[in-house]
């Protein structure tokens, strides 16, 4: 009867996905992040791999769950589940394949569509380290990202370049965001189940959430 | 006288009788007076006993008084305590009753709370009974979880497994067409290192001659007996105690010979006009470092495919729609314009023609300096043509290779200076080892029931494994990290030298990934993963499908290597090819014999072409002549064993082919001719029958 097996000596629990085109480097981004290391050889995700990593946010201990999904086409149908409960996403790119890049648009829609709508979106431009291939010129996709109101970072699992500060500003982006939603909670009191505080499951969709699929989602 | 007498008597009588009377009264009274003042002398003396005893009288009298004072008040005192004692007897009875009540409040108390605290107890057990049952159910789960996960992972190795073995069935059909990846939207899949092909029908191939290969070679005729490995060797044992792979020119040639022989050829920094004369003799420094950025002028122009390659796929080109209409631009250009381009000529070959996309200068190169506090400043930007910037980026790959052996991905094996020099280093220049054999022959028997459920005809399968266990050892794979590393530096070399023949673009021609092998922590029954599994299984596999392919398509061969093509081979069954194992087996195994009995081979195949007539005489004299080996070995039976030199002779031209990988055999990486010595025998056994 030991507790500690069970780890609760975090404050929060974010689940964050990484989304992405095949081969873009999301599974050694977090293989970075996480356990500091990076496998030159790695193979394409099948369905979605976790992985978790507690930091310290302005005192608070927040416990990073990460969810690396698979990027490949196939595995589309399965991935927008792994959405549900999401607090954060980073949408990743690589920035020596143009393609990668075009399709965050892609990528940033069926967020909106899938997600809870106020997950804070990451925008991550991959190994950086391959500058004399680079087919995204940093202003272009720096704009982009301001203009979606993301997040923006340059990295390279390579080199661990930017990781570890691409899950932090996007962990105290979360923070900073679920503390104030939560003073708002203590005002309104109401509503209490959309808590971005852990992932909640709610069994009868909000009519926000009824509009958007009805608008939206085809299939 | 008488009467006288008698009178004078009587008298004198009378008087005697007087005078007695008087003494005696006299008498008396002095007696009595005596008495008197004896009496009164004693009243005298009672006197103070009198006065006392008044005295006593008084106090008596006085003591009678207070006594009987005391008497009152020792009633009255009785009286008080009776009145007392009624009290205090009362107060008693209070008091005993109150004890007794305060007794029973006290019983009730400490049964109450009794009752409470066992209560709470049976709470607490109950709690703590769900509690453990909780635990264990959580613990339950736990292991539960952990073995999904570990089935998972399995799982997941199982289907890249597949994956793999597909891709590298695909990989190994060279004269497969190279489709655009329309399985993916993207297309980030049509990458440098990873593309995605698709075999079409045979037939198509043949007619698709745009999509043909010009010519790539394989894996396992890469040398490693060049000084220039040596020099590889020598950047890999000093490259972790330098800063940047410059500093290794003291120790290794290996980055000199690179730039003068092979870089400096292709780019021709010294007719580069464009640059500066401080440019053209930093700029290959900047790029040893990593500080050149080479990017599109927009990002809008890696929309436009390069070369001989095709359209985008239909769903980048929905993508695009449905991001013009509704989505932010990503670009500052909207994806319909045309791509953005200088008038500049090109700095490298002065290229100034606007006519066609791969002339115009799309894209810049850019030097950077590093500042003192760890900035990193653009210096220089220069337009760079198609071509160019292929050749730029090729040159920036190898250089980032280099760079990436020093970060230690790569995971190489030590060498050392010393262990170089006094030839120690052999290990890393033969590519097999007798410790890889027994490894993969684990292996191998446990892919073997993997390979045996996708055959129909297992067993005949199998035994072609088996038998083939020795081949492992010729197929000239590399064995160390170091060598895949000098393979990953051939095939970058080899692409500047295409780019240096005169082509756009190489990112639809087939590559095969190479990469180290990395042991994998979690395996602890498998010593190296099943990455690794795949590279080594890799070429059996591809002959064991490679007969499947066969069988199901009636025999069609797809190697087109293979001097024999498709004539013999048709008739091949899958038992034959288990006999085509073994004796490729024997062929290997001994290396004495190997070239002799390749010519047996070409002897068998050109026979089998040519006389069909003379299979009799075939029959006999291969028999006469197995006959001493059989003793030895009986799966001998199976080989060739005659030369025919005469006939050799007749047939030069058709042979021409197979001597040349004849030679490849005697340089110990015969990969190649394997397959041509498959459908040899193939035919062999064909003509025996």
């Amino acid at each position: 009867m030991n507790n500690e097996d069970y780890g609760y000596d975090y404050d929060y629990l974010f689940k964050i996905v990484l989304i992405g085109d095949s081969g873009v480097g999301k599974s050694n981004l977090l293989s970075r992040f996480t356990t500091n290391e990076f496998n030159i050889e790695s193979k394409s995700t099948i369905g979605v791999e976790f992985a978790t990593r507690t930091i310290e946010v302005e005192g608070k201990k927040i416990k990073a769950q990460i969810w690396d999904t698979a990027g490949q086409e196939r595995y589309r149908a399965i991935t927008s589940a792994y959405y549900r409960g999401a607090v954060g996403a980073l949408i990743v790119y690589d920035i020596s394949k143009s393609g990668t890049y075009e399709n965050c648009n892609h990528w940033l829609k069926e967020l909106r569509d899938n997600a809870d709508d106020n997950v804070a979106v990451g925008l991550i431009g991959n190994k950086s380290d391959l500058a004399h291939l680079r087919a995204v010129p940093t202003a272009e996709a720096k704009n982009f990202a301001s203009e979606n109101e993301l997040l923006f970072t340059e990295t390279s699992a390579l080199n661990s370049e930017n990781v570890d500060q691409a899950f932090r500003e996007l962990i105290t982006a979360i923070y900073q965001m679920v503390s104030k939603h939560q003073v708002d909670l203590g005002d309104s009191g109401n509503n209490a189940a959309a808590a971005p505080k852990g992932p909640t499951i709610s069994l009868t969709p909000t009519p926000n959430e009824n509009k958007k699929s009805s608008s939206s989602n085809c299939c | 006288m008488s009467e006288q007498s008698e009178e004078s008597k009587r008298i004198s009588q009378q008087v005697t009788a007087l005078s007695t009377q008087l003494i005696e009264s006299i008498d008396k009274q002095s007696k009595l007076e005596e008495k008197l003042n004896h009496a009164n002398k004693i009243i005298a003396s009672q006197q103070p006993s009198l006065d006392k005893y008044s005295n006593l009288k008084v106090e008596f009298e006085k003591l009678k008084i207070s006594s009987e004072d005391q008497q009152k008040e020792l009633d009255n005192f009785k009286v008080k305590i009776r009145r007392e004692r009624e009290l205090r007897e009362n107060a008693e009875q209070e008091v005993e009753k109150l004890s007794k009540e305060v007794e029973d409040l006290t019983a009730t108390l400490f049964d109450e709370a009794n009752n409470m605290v066992a209560d709470a107890r049976k709470d607490k057990y109950t709690v703590e009974v769900l509690n453990t049952k909780l635990v264990e159910q959580l613990h339950e789960k736990d292991n539960l979880l952990e073995t999904l996960n570990l089935q998972l992972k399995n799982l997941k190795k199982v289907l890249q497994t597949v994956e793999d073995e597909n891709n590298s069935l695909i990989g190994n059909n060279r004269y497969s067409i190279i489709q655009p990846d329309s399985a993916t939207t993207s297309s980030s899949t049509t990458s440098l290192e990873k593309i995605t092909t698709t075999v079409s029908s045979y037939s198509q191939n043949i007619s698709n001659m745009a999509n043909g290969i010009i010519y790539s070679p394989i894996i396992s005729s890469i040398r490693y007996d060049l000084p220039l490995y040596e020099e590889f060797l020598k950047f890999i044992a000093v490259i972790p105690h330098c800063r940047t792979i410059k500093d290794t020119s003291s120790d290794s040639k290996l980055i000199r010979r690179l730039v003068n022989d092979e870089i400096n050829p292709v780019l021709k920094l010294d007719n580069a006009s464009g640059l500066g004369w401080i440019v053209r003799k930093t700029i290959l420094s900047t790029m040893m470092e990593g500080l050149v950025v080479v990017e599109p002028l927009s990002g809008v122009n890696e929309t436009f495919q390069m070369g001989n390659s095709t359209q985008p796929p239909n769903a980048e080109a929905s993508n695009k729609n449905e991001s013009q209409s509704s989505m932010p631009k990503l670009f500052k250009f909207p994806l319909t314009s045309p791509p953005i381009a200088l008038h500049e000529p090109c700095s490298f070959c002065g290229e100034s023609r606007d006519d066609i996309i791969e002339h115009a200068r799309m894209y810049v190169l850019k030097t950077q300096n590093k500042q003192e506090d760890g900035t990193i400043m653009v210096t220089n930007t220069f337009p760079l043509c198609h071509w160019c910037l292929f050749k730029v980026r090729q040159t920036c790959e190898i250089f980032a290779f280099l760079r990436s052996l020093k970060t230690g991905v790569w995971n190489l094996e030590k060498v050392t200076m010393k262990s170089i020099s006094s030839k120690d280093s052999s290990r890393f220049s033969v590519v097999t080892s007798a410790i890889r054999q027994t490894k993969t022959e684990d292996r191998r028997s446990k892919r073997m029931s993997f390979i045996g459920g996708l055959t129909k005809n297992s067993s005949a399968i199998n035994t072609a494994q088996v038998e083939s266990t020795t081949s492992m050892e010729i197929t000239g794979l590399p064995t160390t990290n170091i060598q895949r590393a000098w393979i990953q530096l051939c095939k970058l070399r080899s692409i500047l030298h295409w780019a240096h023949v005169g082509i756009w673009s190489i990112d639809d021609s087939i590559t095969s990934k190479i990469g180290p092998e990395i042991k994998d922590p979690d395996d602890k029954l498998e010593p190296a993963s099943i990455e690794a599994n795949i590279k080594i299984t890799k070429k059996q596999i591809e002959k064991d499908v490679e007969s499947i392919i066969s069988e199901n398509n009636q025999g069609e061969s797809f190697d087109f290597e293979s001097s024999a093509s498709t004539s013999g081979a048709t008739e091949a069954s899958s038992e034959e090819k288990s006999i085509a194992g073994e004796s490729e087996t024997k062929v290997h195994a001994s290396q004495d014999n190997s070239e002799h009995q390749s010519a047996n081979a070409l002897e068998q195949e050109t026979k089998n072409n040519f006389e069909e007539v003379t299979k009799k005489d075939i029959e006999q004299e291969s028999e006469s002549e197995r006959k001493p080996k059989e003793a030895g070995d009986e799966t001998l039976t199976h080989e060739p064993n005659s030369i025919s030199p005469k006939i050799e002779e007749e047939n030069k031209e058709d042979t021409a082919s197979s001597k040349a990988s004849n030679e490849d055999d005697e340089n110990g990486t015969a990969a190649s001719s394997i397959n041509e010595t498959d459908d040899v025998l193939d035919n062999y056994t064909d003509a025996n029958d």
